[in-house]
C-alpha cells in the first residue's frame, strides 16, 4: 500500500495502470510538440505590373492642366513655320516621321532622352489630386524631411487612408503612356510577361492558414520558364517554374485577414520591356497582396523606393516611345529629381528615389529550386493546392 | 550412366534453343491479307527510307476501326479518287525534296552527265538501289526497265534529269505496292497443297509488326539468302530486331492502335470549363501513356499487369498544369511517381484515358465504363437503343441528381437501359473523382463524389483500386494477346486459330506477362506466317495476281 498523502492508498495494479497511463499522456505530449502543425508554401507567379495610377473618367481631378506632350509636340511647337515646312517637306513628312530630329536636339546634336539636362523644356505636368494608391512609407502623417526622405507632398487612398507616398504616380500620373487609356509602355512588358517570358516569383513559406499567419518568409526569384496561357489567353495556374540562380531575395512577414504584408528590402525586379531586358530597383520594397482563398491567385501592391538611376537608365533607353507615349525625357528626368523623395545624397541633399507603388497580379506555380533534386518525383505534401 | 548424361544435355540444350513450354500446336493461319499503310508507316517508313529530314506534310483518309483496332480496319481499306489526290500530292512533295539540291548528294547514288537532260545509267543505279525498299522486295529487270524509261522522257521533256527522276520516284509512291502490305504466298514445301507467306511477305509482317516500319537491310538481306524460312535464322533476325531500340516504336504503334489514340485528333474540350487542357495537354497526354508503357513493357521488361496499378510515370509541364503537381523541369519529360496515397494509379488514370473517354464539357462514367470493357477486357457493350432519352444524365446541374452516380442511377430504371449499364457503370463511376479534362476532384456539384463499386463480384473503395480489379481480371491479359495477334495478322484469330490462342496465352502467362515474350512467340512461330487454304484462286495484291510482276509505279 503506498499512502497519497491524505490517509487514502492505491492498489499496486492501479498504481502500474496510473503510471502507464501517465507515461503515455506524456509520450503524447512529447509526440505533439515534436510534430507541430504542418507549415504550408505558397509558390505565386507575377502575371501583370503595372504603375498604381488613380484615375478619375474624365482626368479633371488628378491632372486640371491636362496631360503632358510628348517630346516631339514640345520641340515642334518651338519651331517656325517656315522650319517646320521645311522640316516636314511642305507637310508631305508625317512629323511622327521626325523623331530622330526631336530626339537628337541637343545643342550638339545629343540625344535627349540620353542627356536630359542639356535642354529645357516646359516642366512636366503634375498630379494634381489628393488620392493615390500606395502605401506609407516613410512612417509620417506630413511627408517631412527624414534622414532618410527629402519633404514632400503625402496621398491619400480612395478609401480614406492617409499618408501614402507614392511620388512616381505624382510624376507620370498625367502622361498618357501610363494610363489605363495608353498604356503601352507597360502593357507591352506584359504582353511580353504573358508570351512565354519568364515572370518574377514569390515563394511564401511557413503558412499556418492562408486567411492568417503571424511571421511567413517570403522569398522572391526570377523564373526560368515561362508562363502558360490558355486558348482565351489568361494565364493558367499552377504551372511549374525552375528559379534562375541568381535575383533571389527574402524578407518576412505575416498574413492578416488575408493579406499578406512583408518587411522592406532592397530588391532588383527583373523584366523584359520593348526589346530589352531591364530591371527596377526597389529599395526599401514590400508587398501588400489579397490572396484568394483557395491560393490560386493574388492581387495587391509592391511599393518601395524606385531608384532614380535604375528607372533613368530603363527611360534612357525606351525614349524613342515618346511620340507615341507621349513623354517629354528632359521634363520627365528633371521632375523626378525635383519630386524624389528617398535616400538622399548625403553630400548634396538630392534624393536618389522616388516613393512608388506597382499594381501587381499573380497566379500559383510551382517553384523548382535547382537543388530539389527530387522535385518532380513527388508532389511536396506543404504545398497549399 | 555416361549416355544418359549426355541425353539430358541433348534435351537441355534443345530446351535452350526452342523454348522449355509446349511444342507449338497447328494452326490454320488466316487468309492473306492487303492491309493499307497506316499513316504512321508511311511516315516512317519514308523516313526509313530517305531519312528524318524530308518532310510528310498532310494527312491520309483515317482508317475504320475494326474489332477494335485501325490495323484490322487497313485490311479492308480502300483508297478513293479524292483519297488518290492527297497521296499524289505527298509523293510529289517527297519525291522533290530527294532530288533536291540538299539531298540529292546523299540520295542519289550517281551524278547525271548533264542536269538539264536524261541520263539513264544515272537513273537505272538510283531505281536499282530505292527499287527494292520502296516495294519492299526484289525489282524486276522489267519494271526497272520501264522506270528508267519513263524517268528520262520526263527528264527530256523538262530539260532536267533529276525532276525526270522525282517524276519516277513519286509513281513508285502512290503504287498498290508501296501503299499497301500485301501477303505474298508460295506454295509450302513442307506441307503439300497448301501456300505459306514468301520471304518478302514474312520480312514485311515481321518488320511492321516489330517495328512499324519497313525492313531494314538486314532483314532484307535475311529474306533474300532465306534465313527466315529456317527456324534459326528467323529466331536470330526476331533476337536482333526485339533487341533494337526501334522495337518500342513498334509497340508505341501496337498501344496506340489499342487504346484508340486516333481519336485524340477530333477531341475537344470547352475552353471556358477546362482552360488548362490546351492542345499541348492534347498531345502530351498521348505521349505520357505511351512513354509510360515502353519504360515498364520495354525498358523495364514488366508484368503487362502492372500498367493497371503502375505509379511511376512521366510527366511534362503542361500536364503539371492539369495534374496540378510540380514539375522538375517543365520544358521537357521527367520521371513521376504519384505518392501511394494518390488516387492515380494506372494508365486508366492518365489523362489520355480519362480525358479521352468524356464528353466535351463533363466526366462521362458510361463511356469510361465502356472503354474498359471494350479496350481492356475485349468485351462488347452493345450500342444503346435508338429511342434513348439522354436529359437526365446530361443534366449536370439537376438539383435533384447533383452527381453522376445520382444521375446514372435514375437512369438506370428505365429497363431498356439497365442491362448495359449495369456492365459499364461501376468502372465509369469509378473514375468520376476526375473531371472531364481528367483534372482530380472530390465533389461535383458541392456533393461528394462516391467512387466506390463492385465489378464482377469484386468490391473496391475507389479510383486506384479499379486499376486492381482491372490487373487481376483474367479477361485482362487474354484480351491482350487477342488484341496483340490481331494487330500482328490484320485479322482476327480465325477459328482454326484456337488451340493457337491459347497456346500464346498460356505462354504470356508463363513468360510473366511480359510483352517482348510474347512478341518473340508470335514472331517465330509457324502461325504468324500460316495461310489458310484458299477455297479460289490465291489472294493477290489490288490489280495482279500473286505471281505477276508488280506494275512499273512510273506515270503513262
Amino acid at each position: 500500500m503506498m499512502g497519497n498523502g491524505k490517509g487514502a492508498s492505491v492498489p499496486l495494479s492501479v498504481r502500474k495502470g496510473l503510471l502507464i497511463a501517465a507515461l503515455a499522456a506524456v509520450a503524447l505530449l512529447a509526440n505533439a510538440a515534436a510534430d507541430p502543425p504542418r507549415k504550408k508554401t505558397l509558390g505565386l507567379a507575377i502575371t501583370a505590373w503595372r504603375t498604381a495610377l488613380y484615375e478619375t473618367p474624365d482626368g479633371k481631378e488628378e491632372c486640371p492642366d491636362g496631360l503632358n506632350l510628348g517630346g516631339d509636340q514640345i520641340w515642334l511647337a518651338t519651331l517656325t513655320p517656315e522650319q517646320k515646312d521645311k522640316l516636314t517637306r511642305h507637310g508631305t513628312v508625317e512629323t511622327t516621321q521626325l523623331r530622330d530630329y526631336a530626339l537628337e536636339r541637343g545643342p550638339h546634336g545629343e540625344d535627349v532622352c540620353w542627356n536630359p539636362a542639356v535642354v529645357k523644356d516646359p516642366p512636366q505636368k503634375t498630379v494634381q489630386g489628393k488620392k493615390s494608391f500606395g502605401i506609407n512609407l516613410d512612417g509620417t502623417e506630413d511627408g517631412r524631411a527624414t534622414s532618410k526622405t527629402c519633404g514632400h507632398e503625402k496621398f491619400v487612398t480612395p478609401d480614406g487612408s492617409k499618408g501614402i507616398d507614392n511620388q512616381w504616380y505624382r510624376v507620370i500620373g498625367c502622361t498618357y503612356g501610363w494610363r489605363a487609356a495608353g498604356g503601352y509602355t507597360e502593357e507591352m512588358p506584359n504582353g511580353e510577361l504573358r508570351d512565354g517570358g519568364h515572370p518574377i516569383l514569390v515563394e511564401i513559406t511557413g503558412i499556418d492558414d492562408l486567411r492568417n499567419s503571424k511571421d511567413v518568409q517570403v522569398a522572391f526569384f526570377h523564373a526560368t520558364d515561362g508562363m502558360i496561357k490558355d486558348n482565351a489567353g489568361r494565364i493558367l495556374p499552377n504551372s511549374s517554374y525552375r528559379v534562375a540562380k541568381d535575383y533571389l531575395y527574402a524578407t518576412r512577414g505575416r498574413i492578416v485577414d488575408g493579406v499578406l504584408t512583408t518587411n522592406p528590402i532592397d530588391i532588383h525586379f527583373p523584366f523584359y520591356a520593348h526589346f530589352m531586358h531591364s530591371e527596377r530597383f526597389i529599395k526599401d520594397a514590400r508587398l501588400s497582396l489579397n490572396l484568394a482563398a483557395d491560393g490560386k491567385s493574388a492581387a495587391g501592391l509592391v511599393a518601395g523606393y524606385y531608384d532614380l538611376d535604375s528607372f533613368w537608365s530603363y527611360m534612357a533607353r525606351i525614349g524613342e516611345l515618346f511620340t507615341v507615349a507621349h513623354f517629354d525625357c528632359p521634363a520627365l528626368y528633371e521632375a523626378v529629381h525635383r519630386l524624389a523623395d528617398g535616400y538622399p545624397d548625403p553630400k548634396t541633399g538630392q534624393c536618389t528615389a522616388m516613393s512608388a507603388a506597382f499594381g501587381v497580379e499573380a497566379v500559383s506555380g510551382y517553384i523548382i529550386h535547382p537543388d530539389t533534386k527530387t522535385a518532380g518525383m513527388s508532389q511536396p505534401a506543404d504545398q497549399v493546392r | 550412366m555416361v549416355p544418359s548424361f549426355r541425353h539430358c544435355l541433348a534435351v537441355v540444350a534443345a530446351l535452350a534453343l526452342f523454348g522449355c513450354g509446349p511444342s507449338e500446336p497447328g494452326s490454320s493461319g488466316g487468309p492473306p491479307q492487303v492491309r493499307r499503310l497506316t499513316e504512321e508507316q508511311y511516315r516512317n517508313t519514308i523516313a526509313d527510307l530517305f531519312g528524318r529530314d524530308i518532310k510528310v506534310a498532310g494527312h491520309f483518309d483515317p482508317l475504320n476501326r475494326t474489332d477494335g483496332l485501325l490495323e484490322i480496319g487497313a485490311a479492308r481499306a480502300a483508297i478513293t479518287s479524292s483519297a488518290f489526290e492527297q497521296y499524289d500530292l505527298i509523293a510529289r512533295q517527297i519525291a522533290a525534296q530527294v532530288v533536291d539540291e540538299d539531298h540529292r548528294d546523299v540520295l542519289v547514288p550517281c551524278s547525271p552527265a548533264s542536269p538539264t537532260g536524261a541520263d539513264a545509267a544515272c537513273a537505272r543505279a538510283f531505281f536499282a538501289r530505292i527499287g527494292p525498299q520502296i516495294y519492299r522486295r526484289p525489282l524486276e529487270a522489267k519494271t526497272l526497265d520501264r522506270l528508267v524509261e519513263v524517268s528520262c522522257g520526263a527528264a527530256s521533256s523538262v530539260h532536267d534529269f533529276y525532276a525526270g527522276l522525282a517524276f519516277g520516284l513519286a509513281g513508285m509512291l502512290e503504287t498498290p505496292e508501296f501503299l499497301f502490305l500485301a501477303d505474298y504466298t508460295e506454295p509450302d514445301p513442307d506441307h503439300p497443297g497448301q501456300r505459306r507467306l514468301d520471304v518478302w511477305s514474312r520480312a514485311s509482317r515481321l518488320s511492321f509488326l516489330l517495328w512499324n516500319s519497313m525492313p531494314d537491310a538486314a532483314l532484307m538481306q535475311a529474306a533474300q539468302d532465306g534465313e527466315l524460312n529456317s527456324r534459326r535464322g528467323l529466331r536470330r533476325q526476331v533476337e536482333r530486331m526485339l533487341d533494337s531500340p526501334r522495337l518500342a516504336q513498334g509497340v508505341r504503334a501496337f498501344f496506340a492502335d489499342m487504346l484508340g489514340f486516333d481519336t485524340f485528333d477530333t477531341l475537344a474540350k470547352d475552353p471556358i470549363i477546362y482552360p488548362a487542357f490546351v492542345q499541348q495537354v492534347t498531345d502530351d497526354a498521348q505521349e505520357q501513356t505511351l512513354r509510360t508503357i515502353t519504360e515498364l513493357l520495354i525498358a523495364k521488361k514488366g508484368d503487362y499487369r502492372d500498367l493497371f496499378t503502375t505509379r511511376e510515370t512521366v510527366i511534362s509541364g503542361s500536364l503539371g498544369l492539369v495534374y496540378d503537381v510540380p514539375v522538375a523541369k517543365p520544358d521537357g519529360w521527367v520521371p513521376y511517381s504519384f505518392a501511394v496515397d494518390d488516387p492515380r494509379a494506372g494508365i486508366i488514370t492518365q489523362l489520355s484515358f480519362v480525358a479521352l473517354h468524356s464528353h466535351p464539357g463533363r466526366s462521362s462514367a458510361t463511356l469510361r465504363g465502356k472503354a474498359v470493357r471494350e479496350i481492356f477486357l475485349c468485351q462488347k457493350v452493345p450500342d444503346p437503343p435508338g429511342n434513348v432519352n439522354f436529359s437526365l444524365v446530361q443534366d449536370t446541374k439537376n438539383p435533384n441528381y447533383k452527381t453522376a452516380r445520382q444521375r446514372l442511377t435514375a437512369h438506370r430504371s428505365a429497363p431498356t437501359c439497365a442491362g448495359c449499364h449495369k456492365i459499364m457503370d461501376p468502372m465509369g463511376l469509378a473514375l468520376e473523382n476526375f473531371d472531364g479534362a481528367g483534372q482530380y476532384r472530390t465533389t461535383e456539384n458541392d456533393t461528394p463524389i462516391d467512387a466506390s463499386g463492385e465489378v464482377d463480384g469484386i468490391k473496391f473503395t475507389g479510383t486506384a483500386e479499379l486499376g486492381k480489379v482491372v490487373h487481376d481480371n483474367p479477361a485482362t491479359t487474354s484480351c491482350l494477346v487477342n488484341r496483340l495477334y490481331g494487330y500482328a495478322v490484320g485479322r482476327p484469330p480465325a477459328a482454326g486459330e484456337k488451340d493457337w490462342m491459347k497456346y500464346l496465352q498460356a505462354g504470356f502467362a508463363e513468360n510473366g506477362y511480359r510483352i517482348p515474350d510474347l512478341l518473340r512467340l508470335i514472331a517465330t512461330s509457324d502461325a504468324f506466317y500460316a495461310i489458310a487454304p484458299a477455297p479460289g484462286p490465291a489472294p493477290a495484291a489490288p490489280g495482279r495476281s500473286a505471281s505477276a510482276p508488280p506494275p512499273t509505279g512510273a506515270r503513262s
